[in-house]
């Protein structure tokens, strides 16, 4: 994967948003806090990427350091959308706090979770 | 306040929110709660605060205030925002979110002003 194209970055006070190219996938990375102030940018993003033509996409929640209920809003928004248009969402996420808002809010029966982003996108 | 009490107050825009993630986080790890515990905290208010927050341009203040009592520790936050979504038709209700961390959450409407309250129990 590190090999993969770094296409564009952009930097907020609190939030990085980096995508890529790994095989037939769209890796987009996120290092940094997700919550109301941010998740707006992560929004528009995901958004960008699905309208640009991604359909198979992942985003990579490994150094997501605290996620809150926007963020959760935006990742759901992004699985519908992306099924709308046949497409496939993953999220590698394998930190505690993360793992865990997905849990107790029981998406990580609705996402498709990857605890490595080897593994993420292999298939 | 008193020596066992701590206020926190910031303006009522979601930038600050990582500011009253610290506090709260800094009040849980001198309480003694372990990791996971101190993070469910963090999350729970961050969530109340952004669920105080009000709409863009509003000039409002959002307080968190915690004390710890002989068996428990308590936050609140009290602001002028109404809980409504954040404009995310997908995004979990957030005092659900806080209720599923912390089972005797409340949320509560008074004077235009709405105020969560939780409480963790300390151990021993």
């Amino acid at each position: 994967m590190d090999g993969g194209r770094r296409s564009r970055q952009e930097t907020t006070i609190e939030l990085q948003l980096t995508h890529r190219t790994a095989g037939d996938w769209t890796v987009l990375d996120i290092v940094g806090e997700v919550d109301l102030y941010t998740a707006p940018a992560l929004r528009e993003r995901i958004a960008s990427l699905i309208d640009g033509g991604v359909r198979r996409l992942v985003v990579n929640l490994e150094e997501v350091g605290f996620l809150d209920s926007s963020g959760l809003g935006v990742l759901i928004g992004a699985l519908r959308r992306l099924k709308e248009h046949d497409g496939v969402l993953r999220l590698v996420c394998n930190e505690g706090s993360t793992l865990k808002v997905l849990t107790v809010t029981g998406l990580d029966k609705v996402f498709q979770i990857h605890t490595d982003l080897g593994s993420a996108t292999a298939s | 306040m008193t020596a066992d009490s701590f206020l926190l107050e910031i303006p009522a825009v979601a930038v600050y929110l990582g500011t009253a993630r610290s506090f709260s986080s800094q009040i849980a790890q001198q309480a003694g709660f372990d990791e996971a515990t101190v993070e469910d905290v963090k999350l729970a208010v961050s969530e109340a605060c952004a669920g105080s927050v009000g709409p863009p341009g509003s000039d409002g203040r959002v307080v968190v205030r915690s004390w710890l009592e002989p068996r428990i520790v308590a936050f609140e936050v009290e602001g002028t925002g109404d809980f409504a979504p954040d404009g995310s038709q997908d995004a979990p209700a957030r005092i659900d979110l806080i209720k599923t961390l912390f089972p005797d959450a409340s949320l509560a409407r008074h004077n235009g002003r709405t105020t969560v309250r939780f409480t963790i129990p300390l151990r021993g």
